[in-house]
């Protein structure tokens, strides 16, 4: 009896939490797994369709399109903000004023990617970027940036490397700071170069703290909506597409509910593979 | 020969700094403008005027960007406050009162952060319009909050572990009931925690913006990033310089939180990294 009082007791605090989770997000899986193989438009009953949505992902030009950017993103985005990232907080460590340049690359995660949107569409308008390159002479290289694919993914990449360098940075710079300093004495004793002692004592010793940062911006850059929704709305002509995009698109701007969903199902089971793959990777390399 | 290589390294510093500011600078520069003096000039242009407030008072009336930062002051303070009183509680049933099955309670609560959150849209947008909290200050609060209760959850849980059971012992012998414990004792405790929370969820809610898209749609519920995006759409052409004020204060509330908070920013990262 009394098991049983202290057992509900403790159900009592844990119960509202875990309702609230599985009203919102339980059940939406299981009813996005439902769609996904159904024809559901918002308006008429949903028929059943196998898996027809599935297949025409791997056969309609602009899924493929978004699944290409997709993937275009998450390399961009695992080596450009993360590398800088790293090499920011190199650099900085070595010098005064660290606080100073800390704060300015850190600035812009401040901001959202909303934000940051804004921000970018006016630097790539005609007023912008092109404005400067025609000023010197570079008329050339003044392109319609977020309207020339492929040029408008890789626009929009660097406006996310702007925004996300400095997070990596500041968790690189906390990796660096509790780096123990006997392996660097042995090194300078030992006369090994700069470049030397990065590749061989700094890297490895980071190892743990570059796999958190890589695994981070791996999930994440699976997910990137908001830039691209506020810079090119995934046009013209649906070229700047990721899948979170065209999961939007589908849904809310044409209402192919079916087609969204099963998108949303695709989206997860890349992610969830790719990163139990790569924390399973890591594991082993740790063991 | 070291002196030198110093130099070139301040020197890398530097051109890298200007580069990243920049964009900031040219926001700041045309949200001082003048819209005569905006028109007259390029981008580039130092201001001639200072008109940065009234350009703000513009977007805040004419781009009703008022009432968004207004709706997401409201469900930023209230999410964030509220997923992190029931997420303390959850893993206070777990944790101190150690309820039956209490892991696999946490793995069912914490599921909620690892699929995308594009399996919930769909759903939610439907739901919302079934139950006819679609376009409601209290469907988008509702949203807030649970999408909230995960991380707020694995933080806390892992938090409140390291906290002694003599403490909840030494409480039960004062003869504390549960809640006691869970008010006077426990949450005092977690204030570390809870003041990164109210960081990160802060800051999580007021830059959201697909849920605010897909869960809302008059002015008097939407957040602001929603508001923003939307406002893009009008002003790029026409008021460039009351989207950049636009820019400016929305960005405001994070980047002070942001700043003045820096330390307990890092100490999140840092406890987010460990576990």
């Amino acid at each position: 009896m009394n098991a049983w009082k202290k057992h509900g007791a403790a159900l009592c605090y844990t119960l509202p939490a875990a309702l609230i989770i599985v009203a919102f997000f339980i059940t939406s899986i299981a009813y996005t797994l439902y769609v996904s193989f159904t024809d559901y438009d918002g308006l008429d009953s949903p028929h059943w369709v196998g898996f027809e949505n599935y297949a025409r992902l791997f056969q309609d030009m602009t899924y493929i399109t978004s699944l290409k950017n997709t993937l275009i993103w998450v390399v961009a985005t695992l080596v450009f903000p993360v590398g800088l990232g790293l090499l920011f907080s190199v650099m900085l460590q070595r010098i005064k004023g660290q606080r100073l340049f800390k704060n300015i690359f850190y600035l812009p995660y401040a901001m959202s990617l909303t934000v940051v949107g804004v921000i970018w569409v006016l630097l790539f308008s005609r007023t912008g970027i092109n404005f400067v390159l025609t000023q010197v002479g570079l008329d050339k290289l003044a392109l319609d940036w977020l309207n020339t694919p492929p040029y408008n993914t890789y626009a929009m990449i660097v406006a996310s490397i702007w925004q996300g360098t400095g997070t990596n940075m500041l968790l690189f710079l906390i990796g660096l700071g509790s780096l123990p300093k006997e392996p660097f004495e042995a090194a300078a004793i030992d006369g090994a170069g700069r470049a030397r002692t990065f590749w061989n004592i700094t890297l490895p010793l980071l190892n743990p703290i570059t796999i958190v940062v890589l695994g981070m911006s791996l999930v994440n850059s699976f997910k990137i909506f908001d830039i691209i929704w506020v810079m090119t709305m995934g046009g013209p002509y649906r070229s700047s597409e990721t899948l979170a995009v065209t999961m939007y698109r589908e849904s809310f701007v044409i209402f192919h509910f079916g087609q969204g969903a099963a998108i949303s199902i695709v989206l997860t089971v890349i992610s969830i593979a790719v990163s139990w793959f790569y924390l399973r990777q890591t594991i082993v390399k740790e063991a | 020969m070291r002196t030198f290589s110093n130099a070139l390294l301040y020197g890398c510093m530097i051109v890298l700094a200007v580069l990243w500011l920049l964009p900031i600078a040219l926001v700041l520069m045309n949200a001082a403008k003048s819209l005569e003096d905006f028109t007259q000039g390029n981008i580039w242009a130092l201001p001639h005027s200072f008109s940065l407030f009234a350009n703000m008072k513009e977007a805040l009336h004419m781009g009703e960007l008022g009432r968004g930062m207004l709706n997401s002051f409201g469900y930023s303070f209230l999410g964030a406050g509220i997923s992190i009183l029931l997420a303390a509680m959850a893993a206070f049933g777990v944790v101190i009162l150690r309820l039956k099955g209490g892991f696999y309670w946490f793995l069912l609560i914490y599921s909620g952060t690892v699929f995308p959150f594009q399996m919930y849209l769909v759903p939610l947008f439907k739901g919302y319009q079934q139950f006819g909290i679609y376009d409601t200050f209290g469907g988008m609060l509702l949203f807030y909050v649970a999408i909230s209760i995960p991380f707020c959850m694995f933080l806390l849980r892992n938090y409140m572990t390291t906290i002694p059971f003599e403490v909840v012992e030494a409480a039960q012998m004062d003869g504390f009931r549960s809640f006691g414990i869970f008010a006077r004792i426990i949450f005092p405790l977690l204030l570390p925690p809870v003041s990164v929370l109210m960081l990160f969820q802060f800051t999580w809610i007021w830059n959201d913006l697909v849920f605010g898209l897909t869960l809302s749609r008059s002015e008097s519920v939407r957040p602001v990033m929603a508001g923003l995006a939307s406002m893009q759409g009008i002003f790029f052409r026409s008021g460039v310089t009351t989207l950049m004020a636009g820019i400016v204060l929305t960005s405001i509330p994070t980047i002070v939180l942001f700043f003045s908070l820096q330390r307990n920013f890092i100490k999140g990262m840092v406890l987010t990294v460990k576990s």
